[in-house]
């Protein structure tokens, strides 16, 4: 019973049936990828995600034109043989800057999660595994933080300090951390009072050694889900900041900084902001039915 | 109260003649994304009005499928590929959806294994039993509410109508289990189906639902199928009994026959390997328990012929090469074996003593003497849990639980320690205080003869190399994610020091102590079976060399047949390396084999300590003779022994005044067992015992021929 | 019960004054900011300095803190450095406009929601629940402008029947404006409804596994009272938490949402706010939010511990 819920209570309650259930399956990583191959939804969603990522590793090639080459006599053009997906306020071809801003989100939302898991990691396994007092006040901490929605701490942070991709994939992670935090709380929890890690205590290892080894290694399903699914919370973050002006500072191709921009315009020039929504969407559908597609393949 | 009148009044029309149950050539298949599962491969059996008919088998032989066909309850991914399901002569298998919701929950009902998760935990009970009145028999609310408390108290129910207005969290794993039953008996069905409903339950609380179930019987003449791994249940309470071996029924008789004239390998094999009540391992020859080797085989890789050949003693070429048939035993027995005659329960061996066994008895005999070093001593041990946050200041006082309240005991090097009781005692808090897991509140405790730090971090390494432990539960016991050969490579690390080459050498030492060979260390858990991962955990206890080794109920959640080469490998083991055990079980047969001495524990308390052998000859404290009574005994001629004992096992939190078995003893004197804690009492051969009925007094009383005990040798009959 | 009671409240309070402290301290953490936020473009060293002492801000941390926390307490709070009218005015003027677009989305798809995530698990894996499961998995995986341009696009641009934009008249009763307000609340709908419909449709494929449910079939029970009786009690039970968690989310989409339709609400201003480095602003609004958000969830806890018989009765 959470004291506050967690932005996915059940999702936390999944995660850690999905660990029982691996507990004895087993074959762990290995399993899980066989089985991921087997699942549609996962397939589907790994094909969208990579189908991105492709394209951000060989933006530069791929983009007809430069991102940020302004065409004065073409502003707000409708999509043509020339620029396939049209021109924005400021005479710039949007396909290209679609291209080129899949880098920015690609780098920023992995980036920033792995950063939260990290932090998450460190302030779970301590707080779980040696309760007491230092439990106690992490998780005040904790709670602290989530009485705030997600995005309202993250523009209030934001709003103080000058925007900057590096800034926003700091906040973004840093922010994440006690969402992970809790979630492998939870799963330390679930394992430090099992018989093997006080067989460790029997036989003398140190704590650090047995929180890294017996215990971490028993959790990475939780983990895995948690992560899979931070990512894409991570991308509605670092779109949304960028929506708002307050992420990646322009003139950045950034998908969220686009439709920000076009906002202005959306009624004769509607192109400016349905493709790089349409982008944003695809990614973040792909990331999701992958992310799904992994917690179902932990649990089989 | 006729509660099988139909709703118009009328008397029920009459009962069908011929068996209630025909099962007829069932076969059951799961499927599943990693493919299909034979569950069922052919099961046929009847049962008569009225009769009691137990399936046996460990798991995974099928017996819960069967009652889950029955009742066609298989969830998804289960279907029936052949047979026939006849209830009083209806092919369930072809019933419409309306015609089974008939007969469901009306003439066959069923009760299962954990009362706990199988009542709605938002409805209170009285209107979880009521609906059963008002759907099944069209009574309205006020009648239905009246049949419901009156229900409960045929099922023996404490202050039946408090109980009807509580949630199913408020009350007792033992009272779960009779609400469960009285829903099952409320119409009274023809056929009732009982999956293993006292498993998990504490030995005192089953033996009293062993009780209601066979008084119940004698009241509503349903025909009952009950199913459970644990043969002394089943023959508590049934008339027939059919054995299950790899989803098919491998003899089938009258319990008689079973039990006392088998004539399946497998079911020789299941009867040897429980220690009789009484039964002790003294003698370097034996007796040691018979399991059986090998281990059950995977639904999807049977062997070809006779699937049990493969760890049948009495198996042959032919056996691998037909797959044999039931065949007639007699008017009332079939065996599924070529070579049934042959089959024979051997006798039961005359007790030899060598001379490393004097020595122990001696040792064990001269208990506390000062001659003796004892390895361990427990000294006025207590560990109190206190209800408190860190925001109780604004609410009550904290309230103490008494886990473990002043216990002392002795082990003398090279004995072995058995402590019995039931879940809640205190015992597993005890085992882990003297390992150091969990901090005791008060008292020492002194290990060769020095005290020992409390928490098993701030011991010496030579300390923790010498007391090791084995745990309960074979499915954690080893990390999932560290091979075997990781596993015990760590703990000889830190425990010998030794590495490399010696480390493996050792690795390889430690595994054939146990039986198991080289192939092992690169296996992970999840391949192993259940017994052998018990066995991994003995070895690596082993790692150190220790002198003392704590087993906290290590066999209890390993089928019947494991559980014999376990014991029989922890016997073993302390003969040859001499190691000294402090086991821990609640179960009193087991305890008996294995321990030099017993400690009987209730509510934190020792009650009663004395040698193995003599505690059942008188038992003296009560709860030990409640507890011997108790334990279910595989022989159909022992059946009908009460155990008198009243209510439920009370809450830690509230301990009784005075004796804090007063509240169940069928023996309690009067007020001053509430009032005053009792004396110690001593016994000759160095037992004690808590309680303010004199020795003599309680010989005389136990020592009446109708409430004998299973004594040392099993001739009473 | 009671204990329960006072033990949440406890909690609550400390949460408060935790968050408290985090606004506190990441907008107070540095007065030069502030301070040159206010002058604008054009300011001397001295200038900033002057408007440091006017502001108070060269006073110590702790005790700035607890001026603002007891003003607060009392509804003292100040006046806004941008808009220039006492913050407590402008905020509830906004809140009043937010609380109508949030409740009228939460009010509608709550119970649909719930509906639909009902449906889908006691269908488990037929036709119905894939349908949800997809749309849920969708629509979740829209951020709010995402889906937002899309509705302006096909309902405002390319159909017509409804207006692009929401910004009235800020202290305009909301409700004579209706259709303006379709799209918005159209927007936060979807998220809230993927949400909610998912959370629903697991616990009510749990319950439907359960052994309860599987005793009540067995016992006989027509299809009917399982399901109303035995499977809906305890499938929506924790949806009751699911759904305060959600007040959250909204307070957040609101901010996005009120930026791409232009609806004076509190989102909106609060985002002025933040880009104005209006302090007491948004030191209101923040705590504001935070008290919103805290006390729902603490009075979703109480409810599901009071339906709860293994909590109620401890």
């Amino acid at each position: 019973m959470t004291t506050f819920a967690t932005e996915s209570p059940v999702e936390e309650a999944e995660a850690l049936e999905a660990q029982r259930a691996g507990f004895l399956r087993g074959g762990g990583l290995l399993r899980a990828v066989r089985a991921l191959s087997r699942s549609r939804i996962g397939t589907a969603g790994l094909v969208l995600v990579m189908f991105w990522v492709v394209v951000a590793v060989l933006a530069p090639v791929l983009a007809p034109h430069s991102a940020y080459e302004l065409h004065p006599d073409q502003l707000n053009q409708p999509p043509s043989a020339q620029f396939l997906m049209g021109t924005d306020q400021y005479g710039r071809d949007i396909l290209s800057r679609i291209i080129m801003g899949s880098r920015s989100v690609l780098v920023i939302a992995p980036l920033a999660t792995l950063i939260g898991l990290v932090l998450g990691i460190l302030i779970g396994l301590t707080a779980g595994y040696f309760g007491g007092i230092y439990d106690e006040i992490v998780m005040r901490i904790i709670d602290g933080f989530m009485a705030f929605p997600t995005l309202i701490i993250l523009l209030l942070i934001i709003s103080v300090v000058p925007p900057s991709a590096t800034i926003v994939t700091i906040v973004v992670g840093v922010n994440f951390a006690p969402y992970s935090g809790r979630v492998v709380r939870s799963a330390v929890l679930a394992v430090r009072n099992l018989e093997f890690v006080e067989a460790a205590k029997m036989r003398g290892e140190p704590a650090p050694v047995i929180m890294v080894r017996e215990v971490l290694p028993n959790c990475w399903r939780p983990i895995v889900v948690e992560g899979t699914t931070r990512v894409g919370y991570a991308i509605f973050a670092e779109a949304g900041l960028s929506f708002l002006g307050l992420g990646v500072p322009p003139p950045t191709p950034d998908w969220g900084v686009m439709v920000n921009e076009a906002q202005a315009n959306m009624l004769f020039a509607p192109w400016a902001a349905i493709f790089p929504s349409l982008a944003i969407a695809s990614l973040v559908i792909g990331v999701n039915l992958l992310a799904d597609g992994i917690k179902q393949a932990t649990v089989s | 109260m006729n509660l099988s009148l139909r709703p118009d009044g009328h008397e029920p029309a009459p009962r069908h003649l011929g068996p209630v149950l025909v099962v007829d050539d069932l076969r059951v298949t799961y499927t599943n994304r990693s493919g299909e599962t034979p569950a069922l491969r052919g099961v046929s059996l009847e049962i008569q009005p009225g009769e009691a008919f137990g399936l046996v088998g460990e798991s995974g032989c099928g017996k819960s499928t069967l009652a889950f066909a029955v009742i066609r309850y298989l969830g998804r991914g289960g279907r029936v590929t052949g047979g026939r399901i006849l209830f009083q002569g209806q092919n369930l298998l072809t019933l419409s959806d309306a015609a089974l919701r008939g007969i469901r929950g009306r003439r066959i009902t069923m009760v299962y294994q954990d009362p706990q998760s199988a009542l709605n935990p938002s409805i209170v009970i009285g209107e979880q039993v009521a609906e059963v009145f008002r759907l099944q028999q069209g009574m309205g609310t006020a009648a239905a509410w009246a049949a419901a408390e009156g229900m409960l108290r045929k099922v023996q129910m404490a202050d039946a109508a408090a109980v009807m207005r509580r949630y199913p969290h408020q009350l007792s794993g033992g009272m779960q289990q009779r609400v469960v039953i009285a829903m099952a008996l409320a119409t009274d069905p023809d056929l009732l189906i009982m999956d293993e409903p006292t498993t998990g339950l504490d030995v005192t609380v089953e033996a009293a639902v062993l009780e209601l179930v066979a008084d119940l019987r004698r009241e509503f003449h349903s025909a009952i199928l009950l199913i459970s791994h644990n043969l002394g249940v089943i023959a508590r309470v049934c008339d027939r009994v059919g054995v299950m071996y790899s989803g098919e029924i491998v003899e089938q008789g009258s319990v008689e026959d079973i039990y006392l004239a088998p004539r399946h390998p497998y079911t020789v094999g299941l009867l040897e390997s429980l220690p009789r009540l009484g039964q002790h391992r003294r003698g370097a020859a034996g007796q040691p328990l018979r399991p059986i080797p090998g281990r059950v085989p995977s639904p999807r890789a049977l062997p070809p012929g006779c699937y049990f050949a493969p760890r049948c003693p009495l198996a042959r070429p032919a056996c691998n090469e037909g797959h044999p048939a039931l065949e007639t035993v007699s008017a009332t027995q079939l065996s599924r074996c070529f070579f049934w005659e042959e089959v024979r329960r051997p006798e039961p061996e005359e007790e030899v003593s060598g001379q490393g066994d004097e020595d122990r008895v001696a040792a064990v005999e001269a208990g506390g003497s000062p001659g003796l070093t004892p390895l361990l001593e427990v000294e006025a041990l207590r560990k109190e849990y206190r209800q408190a946050g860190p925001l109780t200041l604004l609410g009550q006082a904290a309230r103490a639980v008494k886990a473990v309240d002043d216990v002392s005991l002795t082990l003398p090097a090279g004995t072995t320690l058995g402590i019995v009781g039931e879940s809640g005692c205190g015992k597993s808090t005890l085992a882990r205080c003297i390992a150091g897991l969990v901090e005791p509140t008060g008292g020492r405790i002194l290990f060769e003869r020095t005290p020992l730090a409390r928490r098993v971090e701030q011991r010496a390494q030579m300390i923790r190399r010498r007391l090791q432990m084995v745990f309960q539960n074979p499915d954690v016991t080893l990390n999932p994610a560290h091979t075997v050969g990781s596993t015990l490579g760590r703990s000889i690390y830190l425990l010998s020091g030794l590495r490399g080459a010696a480390k493996r050498q050792r690795a390889l030492a430690l595994l054939r102590a146990v039986k198991l060979d080289e192939r092992y260390l690169s296996r992970l858990p999840h391949q192993l079976s259940g017994g052998e991962r018990q066995r991994v955990a003995i070895a690596r206890a082993l790692a150190g060399e220790p002198s003392l080794v704590i087993c906290d109920e290590p066999l209890s959640a390993l089928d019947v047949s494991v559980q014999a080469a376990v014991l029989n490998l922890l016997s073993e083991l302390q003969v040859k390396q001499a190691i000294s055990y402090l086991f821990i079980s609640h179960d009193l047969s087991v305890v008996q084999y294995l321990a030099d001495w017993v400690a009987v524990i209730y509510l934190g308390r020792v009650v009663d300590i004395g040698p193995a052998a003599a505690m059942a000859t008188p038992p003296y404290h009560p709860y030990t003779e409640a507890l011997l009574k108790a334990v279910p005994v595989p022989d159909p001629r022992r059946r009908g022994t009460h155990t008198g004992l009243q209510g439920a096992p009370p809450s830690a939190i509230d301990v009784p005044s005075g004796c804090p078995f007063h509240t169940r003893c069928p023996r309690k004197l009067g007020a001053i067992c509430e009032q005053e804690a009792p004396p110690w009492r001593e016994v000759a051969g160095g037992r004690r015992y808590w309680c303010h009925i004199a020795a003599e007094d309680l010989a005389r009383l136990q020592g009446a021929p109708e409430q004998a005990v299973a004594g040392t040798s099993s001739e009473h009959g | 019960m009671i204990r329960f009671i006072m033990r949440r409240l406890g909690l609550l309070l400390l949460t408060l004054l935790v968050s408290s402290l985090i606004i506190f301290i990441v907008l107070n953490h540095d007065p030069h900011a502030v301070a040159v936020a206010v002058l604008g473009q054009y300011y001397t060293a001295q200038d900033v300095q002057t408007t440091i002492h006017q502001l108070g801000l060269d006073r110590p941390a702790p005790l700035r803190y607890v001026q603002w926390i007891t003003h607060f307490v009392v509804g003292d709070w100040g006046r806004s450095y941008t808009l220039n009218v006492p913050v407590a005015e402008i905020v509830f003027e906004r809140l009043r406009n937010s609380a109508v677009l949030g409740g009228l989305a939460f009010v509608i798809i709550v119970p649909f929601s719930v509906v639909m995530g009902l449906l889908a698990g006691l269908r488990e894996d037929r036709l119905l629940d894939r349908v949800v499961s997809i749309v849920g998995l969708s629509a979740i995986a829209l951020p709010e402008f995402v889906s937002g341009v899309f509705l302006i696009v096909i309902f405002g641009l390319w159909l017509g029947w409804l207006p692009a934009s929401a910004a009235i008249q800020p202290n305009a009763n909301p409700f004579q404006s209706l259709s303006a307000l379709i799209m918005p609340c159209l927007t936060l709908m979807l998220v809230e409804f993927a949400y909610i419909a998912r959370m629903t449709r697991a616990t009510t494929a749990e319950a439907m596994g359960s052994n309860y449910v599987r005793t009540a079939i067995v016992k006989g029970l027509p299809t009917h009272i399982v399901l109303r009786k035995h499977v809906l009690r305890n499938a929506l039970l924790p949806v009751i938490t699911v759904i305060a968690s959600q007040i959250g989310w909204l307070l957040g989409g609101l901010v996005i949402v009120e930026t791409l339709f232009a609806y004076p609400g509190l989102g909106n201003l609060w985002l002025g706010a933040a880009t104005g480095h209006d302090l007491p602003l948004l030191e209101a609004i923040s705590m504001l939010m935070a008290v919103v958000y805290t006390v729902s969830n603490l009075v979703a806890d109480l409810l599901y511990a009071y339906l709860n018989p293994r909590i109620r009765y401890s």
